[in-house]
């Protein structure tokens, strides 16, 4: 083909696009599927009984502050992607920052404790549902984000995906904190971490095949 | 072209708004880039300027049906090499994984075979559009080949106007995989 007759073709009747369409729709999926994880999760699991109690203990508030800001900086890093940005990959460890914040929070918490007591705190009864119920609710935001990324142009498919992986896992967790009861960073830093990085991989190992265009 | 420098970001924003001739000219100026850009680092694998045609013909295409994903945030060239980054790694991964299964005695006719379908460039854009469903082949047809208004594609296909854009904008992605699959 010629490719003079192909601009000629592209250019006859240019449609209007909005470029901010495009955010709005980013920041569409994460409230959505916020909102339908978390419903999921109190409809199936239940609602945490003392939520507004919670809401008072520096605990709960370490627990949701550091997970919305994985979400806030990994959602940020897929807005950045899909408008063909590269070095998407230093956006990535800044997500895992908040993480750190955690870790950092559960070895002041263990060592504040007698190590005869340490497996008590780190293996709390529910680690397998919270394992389980992080990366399913993280299906959801999965699902819906990857959408509005192809719609985009990402570029670096793996971070990207991992960035979508990290940002719908973020959002699992979230949905999962209207249920579960245990605010402790140990508890935070090894069984959340974990369903995050769970999807995380996920996204990371599917990225090519979910994003490509 | 060696005219001044135009206003890539100017362009991009007019031709955003739905101006067809800004969109024409920034097209017109980046598939001059795109050109040595792809030349060159085809060079570098031992391929040729046809394959480096190719890549500026899906470029184009990625970048109109792409085109919302701009913001200014950076440089309209940041943009653009993105893409072409992107599409450039695409086709070195497909082109590695093809042209270990084909005989070097067989490379000629491919090449020849090539040159027929380049002389022709409406039957080629034909033939892609006719695999397309009829709701987003008919859109294109009318308003990208016949340069029909919306409004009177609309009328004629008794479809809604923001119907007959979005039969445009999916069946243009549509169009680019197909055109890009088609290449050998």
């Amino acid at each position: 083909m010629n490719t003079d007759d192909l601009i000629d073709f592209l250019s006859t009747h240019v449609e209007a696009v909005d470029p901010r369409r495009q955010d709005r729709r980013v920041a569409l999926a994460l409230v959505g599927s916020f909102a339908a994880a978390a419903l999921i999760c109190i409809l199936t699991l239940g609602f945490r009984p003392d939520f507004i109690e919670a809401l008072r203990t520096p605990g709960f508030l370490m627990k949701i502050g550091t997970i919305a800001a994985v979400v806030a900086i990994s959602g940020y890093g897929l807005r950045r992607g899909a408008r063909a940005r590269g070095a998407n990959g230093r956006v990535l460890r800044l997500a895992l920052l908040p993480l750190g914040v955690v870790w950092i929070a559960a070895a002041v918490e263990l060592a504040l404790l007698a190590p005869a007591r340490w497996p008590e705190v780190v293996m709390f009864h529910e680690w397998r549902l919270c394992l389980l119920a992080v990366p399913l609710l993280s299906l959801i935001p999965l699902a819906l984000l990857t959408l509005v990324l192809r719609e985009g142009a990402p570029t670096e498919l793996p971070v990207c995906g991992a960035l979508l992986g990290l940002c719908a896992g973020g959002i699992g967790a979230l949905a999962y904190a209207t249920y579960c009861l245990n605010d402790t960073p140990v508890y935070v830093g090894v069984w959340y971490a974990a369903g995050i990085a769970l999807v995380t991989l996920v996204g990371w190992i599917m990225g090519p095949r979910l994003l490509k265009w | 072209m060696t005219g001044p420098e135009p206003d890539l970001d100017a362009l991009m924003r007019a031709s955003q708004s739905g101006d067809a001739r800004a969109h024409r000219a920034l097209l017109q100026h980046l598939s001059v880039r795109l050109r040595s850009y792809f030349r060159s680092r085809l060079r570098r694998c031992g391929a040729g300027p046809d394959q480096a045609e190719d890549l500026v013909q899906d470029t184009l295409l990625a970048l109109h049906t792409r085109r919302h994903t701009y913001d200014g945030s950076a440089p309209v060239l940041a943009w653009t090499y993105g893409i072409a980054r992107y599409k450039l790694a695409d086709h070195l991964r497909l082109h590695a994984r093809t042209m270990r299964n084909v005989h070097i005695d067989e490379v000629d006719d491919l090449a020849d075979e090539d040159r027929y379908a380049a002389a022709d460039t409406s039957r080629e854009l034909h033939r892609a559009l006719a695999t397309l469903p009829q709701k987003l082949r008919l859109p294109i047809e009318y308003v990208k080949i016949e340069g029909l208004s919306i409004a009177e594609a609309a009328a004629r296909m008794g479809m809604s106007d923001a119907a007959v854009k979005i039969g445009i904008h999916r069946g243009m992605k549509k169009l680019a995989a197909v055109l890009s699959e088609a290449r050998p």
